[in-house]
C-alpha cells in the first residue's frame, strides 16, 4: 500500500527519519545524515514550538469556500486570529468543555460540521487536537454518518499535537486529506496543460514573483493550497506536472499525486539566488517544451541584475541563516552571489531525504549548524558565541540585534526569482533602527556562555 | 458552551499566559504539547499592545509522556528553565492534556521550591474557560502560592505615608489597551495621593511581593471580583468594585471622590488635580465642539467587546457624544449571565463571529466599535470601525488609552475621526449616484 492510502500520514520520524534537534557543524551534520538512520537527540529544555496542528492549519487556511473545524477546546483554534485569511477557509471551534473531555465530543462535533455545511462550506476539514486524541473520540463514526447525509466532502485531518516532534508531520496529514479531493483524469476531464505549484507558507509577494516567471514562459498554473479552492484541488490530478516551492512542506502531496494519478513530480530547487532560479526556470522550460524561452528569459533577467551583483553588498560580511532545508542551498548561494559568506545555519528539521541538499553545502565546511525547530534560545546561544554581521530569519528576528547582527526578516520579504535577488540585496542595505541596542534579552548570561548542547541527551530506545 | 465561528478569546491557559508574560520578572513554564503555547503566541503576537514572543518555556510533551505521565519531563524542564531564562519568579501552568493525564504539576513546582527555586504552580487547563477565566484563575493561584516562597514571606512592606492600592480586572486579552489604561489610572491615583500596584509592566514582580500590603483593592471588571474577595479573606484587604474603569471627567471625579472618602485622603489635593484636568480636557475636547454638532453628535453605533470594554466605552459615547448605542454585544457573558446594560437599544451575549456579524448587519449602525475580527463585516456594510476590543491587529497601540481623562480625549478624537470617515463615505456614495443620473 502506498503511504498516502492509509487512514492518515505517518509521522515524519517514521517516514523519513526526521530529526528536530542537532547541534554541531555543517560537516558533522552531513556525516551524521550519511547513514541509514540519523541519531535522535532529546532536549531537556524546550520552548513553545509549532506542532502538527499548526502546520495542518497552514496547509488548509488558504482554501476558500471550505471550513476548518477544530475539534478541541476553544484555545486549540486560537491561532486562527493570526492565520485566518480574508479569502481563505472559514474557521470553527467545536469549543469542547471539561465535561466533553470526559463524556466525549462527538455530539458537538456533529453539530459544528452541520453548521459549517449549513453556512455554505463546499468541503469541511475536521482537525484533531490532543483532547480528542487522549479521549479517543470516534471521529470516523461521526464523519461516516454525516457523509451518508450530505454530498459535501468531510475530511478528517488526524492531527493530535503530540505524536511527532516535527511540525511537518502536520503538513503531510493535511495533504493526506487533500489527496482524497483530487480527481483522476478521464470521464471528460482529461489531463490539462497546467502546472500544480505547491505553496504553503510562501507570502503573496513571492508567489507573485513565481507567477511572473510562469507567465513569461506561457505556463498556466494551479497554486495549491494557498489561494486555491476545492475546484483547484480536484483538478490537481490532471496537471502536466507538480512542482514544490518548498519541498520540505509539500512533498507528500506531490508524491501522492504522482503515485495516484501519474502526475510527474520533478525535483526543482526553490528559486532563491541566481543558480537555483536558473535551474528552476530551466526545469519548467523542460516540462513545458519551452526550453528556449526559459533560456532567453533567464539571460534577460540576469543581465538586468548586473548592477546588483557587481555592488557586492555583502563583501566581507558573515551571514547567519535560519531557513528550511529546502531553502538553505539557495540562500547560501545568494549570500555568496552578493559577496558574503555563510556564518552558520539553523534549519527547521532535517531528514534522510535532505542528504543531497546538505551535500551541496559541503564547501561551507566547519560552520555551526543547528536543527532548532521553534527553539530560539539555541540560535541565541550560537549567535552570542560565534557572532555574525547579519541574521536572516523567518520572523521574530529582533533578538539578533542584541548580539550585534543586523536582523533581516523574511516574514513579508520578496526573495524568490530574479526579482527576489534585487529585493534581498535592498533589504540588506536598509537602515537599522536606533533602538537595536535596547532589544530586551530574555536569556541568562549563563546560558549564552554555555555549550549549546548542554541541555541535550541521546534518545534511549 | 456551543461551537464558535472565528474564535476570538483563546482558552484559560492563554489567559493565564497573557497575564504571566505581562508581569515583569515572571516566566511561565507550560506543561503541554508544543502547540498549546504557540497557539497563544500566534494569537497574541503582533496584536496591538501585547508583549508576546515565541520564547515561552514549554515541556512540549509527546505521546510517551501522554501515556506514561509527564512528571519527570516537567521536573527537568523546571530545573533547566531556571538556568536558561532570566526570571525572578517561575510559574508552572497546566493544559488540557496535563489535566486529562493527571500530571501533578503543583507537586513538581513545590518540589522545586523546596530546593530554593522561585517556582509555583497553577493547575489550569484550556477547557476551564476563556482568557478571562484564565486571568482570574492564575491570579488566585499566585495569591495562594506566593506566601510559600521565602522571598515573599517577611519582605512585605507595611505602612508608608501614602496608601497602596492594587488594581484588578484590566488585563491583556481582556483589554487590548491595558498598558495605557493602567498607566492612566496610575497617573490619576498617584495625583490624588496613592501608591499603585498595577502588576503589569515595569516593577511587576515587586508589585506581586507587596500585594498583601494594599489598603484597598480596586476592581474594574467582573473578572477581578473573585481575586479581590480572596485577598479580603486572606489579608483582610477591603475592596471597591466598579463595573468598568472610569472614563471622562464626570466618571473620574466620582471615582476620585469615592477613594478620598474611603481612604481619608486629602480632598483639596484631589480637587485641585481634577480642576486642572477638567480645564485640559475641555481645552482638547471642546475645541472640536462645532464638529460634534456638524457631523458627530447622535450617531447610531454598535459596540462589541467584553463587558468592561462595552460598559466603559459605550457609556462614555452615549453620555458625552450622545451616541445612540443600537446594539451592545457582550463577548464574555454566557447564557446564564444577566446582561449588564442595553443603553436603550438591544443587548446580546455572544462571542461567535457569525452571530456577531449577523447582529451588526441588522443593527443599522453608522459606526462600529469592535475588534479587528469585525473588519470584514464593517467593510461589507461600508461602516467605519474603531477597534476597541480584543483582538486588535490593525494598529499599534503603544501607550494609547481609552480610560481616565486622557482616554476621554483620545476616544473623543477617534470618535470624531470615525464620524467624519463615515460622513465622507456616505457623501461619496451619494455623489456617485447623482453623477450617474
Amino acid at each position: 500500500m502506498a503511504f498516502h492510502e492509509g487512514k492518515s500520514a505517518p509521522t515524519r520520524e517514521k517516514r523519513s527519519g526526521t530529526i528536530s534537534h542537532y547541534h554541531g557543524t555543517l560537516s558533522s551534520l552531513i556525516g551524521d545524515t550519511a547513514g541509514e538512520e540519523i541519531p535522535q537527540r532529546v532536549r531537556t529544555f524546550t520552548q513553545a514550538a509549532r506542532d502538527d496542528i499548526l502546520s495542518a492549519f497552514a496547509v488548509l487556511r488558504g482554501i476558500r469556500d471550505t471550513a476548518i473545524v477544530v475539534h478541541g477546546a476553544a484555545g486549540c483554534a486560537a491561532a486562527s486570529i493570526a492565520l485566518a485569511e480574508a479569502h481563505g477557509a472559514r474557521w470553527y471551534s467545536v469549543n469542547l468543555s471539561e465535561r466533553d473531555s470526559i463524556l466525549g465530543g462527538e455530539a458537538p462535533l456533529r453539530e459544528t460540521i452541520l453548521r459549517a455545511i449549513g453556512e455554505g462550506a463546499a468541503a469541511v476539514f475536521v482537525v484533531g487536537t490532543p483532547v480528542v486524541a487522549i479521549n479517543n473520540d470516534d471521529v470516523s463514526a461521526v464523519l461516516q454518518e454525516l457523509s451518508d447525509e450530505t454530498s459535501v466532502p468531510i475530511l478528517h485531518v488526524n492531527t493530535d499535537g503530540f505524536r511527532s516532534k516535527s511540525p511537518l508531520t502536520g503538513c503531510d496529514i493535511a495533504f493526506h486529506a487533500l489527496l482524497r479531493l483530487a480527481e483522476e483524469p478521464g470521464g471528460g476531464k482529461e489531463r490539462g496543460d497546467f502546472l500544480n505549484l505547491l505553496a504553503v507558507n510562501e507570502n503573496a509577494r513571492n508567489l507573485a514573483a513565481v507567477a511572473a516567471m510562469l507567465e513569461a514562459l506561457g505556463v498556466a498554473w494551479n497554486f495549491l493550497p494557498r489561494f486555491s479552492s476545492p475546484a483547484h484541488i480536484r483538478k490537481a490530478g490532471r496537471a502536466r506536472a507538480t512542482v514544490s516551492l518548498n519541498r520540505d512542506e509539500s512533498e507528500y502531496f506531490g508524491l501522492g499525486l504522482e503515485a495516484a494519478f501519474d502526475v510527474p513530480y520533478p525535483q526543482l530547487p526553490a528559486p532563491i539566488g541566481l543558480e537555483a532560479t536558473r535551474r528552476f526556470i530551466a526545469g519548467l522550460g523542460g516540462i513545458f517544451d519551452a526550453a528556449d524561452a526559459a533560456d532567453i528569459y533567464a539571460r534577460q533577467q540576469e543581465d538586468a541584475l548586473r548592477d546588483v551583483l557587481a555592488a557586492r553588498p555583502l563583501a566581507g560580511k558573515r551571514v547567519f541563516l535560519q531557513v528550511d532545508v529546502a531553502q538553505v542551498e539557495g540562500f547560501g548561494a545568494l549570500v555568496r552571489d552578493l559577496g558574503g559568506e555563510v556564518a552558520g545555519v539553523a534549519l527547521g528539521s532535517v531528514d534522510l531525504n535532505n542528504r543531497a541538499h546538505l551535500a551541496r553545502l559541503e564547501a561551507a565546511g566547519e560552520i555551526p549548524a543547528l536543527v532548532a525547530v521553534g527553539q530560539p534560545f539555541e540560535v541565541a546561544n550560537v549567535l552570542a558565541r560565534t557572532g555574525a554581521d547579519y541574521y536572516v530569519g523567518p520572523e521574530q528576528v529582533a533578538f539578533a540585534a542584541r548580539f550585534g547582527a543586523r536582523p533581516v526578516s523574511l516574514h513579508d520579504a520578496l526573495y524568490y526569482g530574479f526579482e527576489g535577488i534585487r529585493a534581498f540585496a535592498g533589504a540588506l542595505s536598509r537602515p537599522v533602527p536606533g533602538f537595536r541596542e535596547r532589544v530586551r534579552e530574555v536569556y541568562s548570561e549563563n546560558w549564552l556562555k554555555k555549550n549549546g548542547a548542554w541541555h541535550v541527551k541521546r534518545e534511549v530506545r | 458552551m456551543g461551537n464558535i465561528r472565528n474564535p476570538r478569546a483563546g482558552c484559560a491557559l492563554h489567559g493565564a499566559l497573557a497575564t504571566l508574560e505581562a508581569i515583569e520578572g515572571v516566566v511561565p513554564i507550560v506543561q503541554a504539547n508544543a502547540g498549546c503555547a504557540m497557539q497563544h503566541a500566534l494569537a497574541y503576537r503582533d496584536r496591538g499592545g501585547y508583549t508576546v514572543a515565541q520564547t515561552v518555556p514549554s515541556s512540549n510533551i509527546i505521546d510517551k509522556q501522554v501515556i506514561f505521565g509527564g512528571g519527570s519531563r516537567l521536573r527537568e524542564q523546571i530545573k533547566n528553565t531556571v538556568k536558561v531564562m532570566d526570571g525572578r519568579l517561575y510559574v508552572v501552568v497546566g493544559s488540557c492534556e496535563c489535566a486529562m493525564v493527571g500530571d501533578d504539576l503543583i507537586g513538581m513546582a513545590r518540589e522545586a521550591a523546596e530546593q530554593g527555586l522561585q517556582v509555583i504552580g497553577s493547575n489550569i487547563a484550556g477547557f476551564h474557560g476563556d482568557i478571562h477565566r484564565g486571568y482570574t484563575r492564575v491570579f488566585l493561584d499566585l495569591i495562594d502560592a506566593l506566601p510559600e516562597l521565602e522571598t515573599v514571606r517577611g519582605l512585605r512592606e507595611k505602612g508608608g505615608e501614602r496608601p497602596l492600592v492594587n488594581l484588578f480586572g484590566l488585563f491583556p486579552g481582556g483589554d487590548p489597551y491595558y498598558k495605557g489604561d493602567l498607566e492612566e489610572l496610575r497617573r490619576i491615583l498617584e495625583a490624588i495621593g496613592l501608591r499603585v500596584n498595577s502588576f503589569f509592566g515595569p516593577g511587576g514582580h515587586a508589585a506581586l511581593r507587596t500585594l498583601s500590603d494594599a489598603a484597598l483593592n480596586l476592581v474594574f471588571s467582573r473578572w477581578g471580583e473573585t481575586i479581590a474577595a480572596r485577598l479580603e479573606k486572606k489579608y483582610g484587604t477591603p475592596q471597591l468594585i466598579f463595573d468598568a474603569a472610569p472614563l471622562g471627567i464626570e466618571e473620574v471625579s466620582l471615582f476620585a471622590q469615592a477613594l478620598v472618602e474611603r481612604l481619608d485622603l486629602d480632598a483639596t489635593g484631589a480637587e485641585r488635580f481634577l480642576e486642572r484636568e477638567e480645564v485640559l480636557a475641555e481645552y482638547f475636547l471642546l475645541g472640536a465642539a462645532n464638529r460634534y454638532f456638524d457631523e458627530g453628535a447622535g450617531k447610531r453605533a454598535a459596540i462589541v467587546g467584553d463587558s468592561e470594554t462595552v460598559l466603559r466605552i459605550g457609556g462614555f459615547l452615549s453620555r458625552f457624544a450622545a451616541v445612540d448605542i443600537r446594539t451592545a454585544i457582550y463577548t464574555d457573558c454566557g447564557e446564564e449571565d444577566a446582561l449588564p446594560v442595553d443603553f436603550g437599544g438591544a443587548a446580546h451575549a455572544t462571542g461567535d463571529g457569525g452571530e456577531i456579524a449577523d447582529l451588526l448587519c441588522g443593527s443599522g449602525a453608522d459606526l462600529i466599535f469592535a475588534s479587528s475580527l469585525e473588519t470584514e463585516v464593517a467593510r461589507e456594510l461600508g461602516v467605519p470601525l474603531l477597534t476597541v476590543s480584543h483582538p486588535v491587529h490593525d494598529r499599534m497601540i503603544g501607550d494609547r488609552t481609552y480610560a481616565g481623562l486622557r482616554g476621554a480625549v483620545a476616544l473623543g478624537a477617534d470618535y470624531l475621526t470615525l464620524a467624519r470617515q463615515g460622513r465622507r463615505a456616505a457623501a461619496e456614495k451619494l455623489a456617485r449616484k447623482l453623477a450617474a443620473g
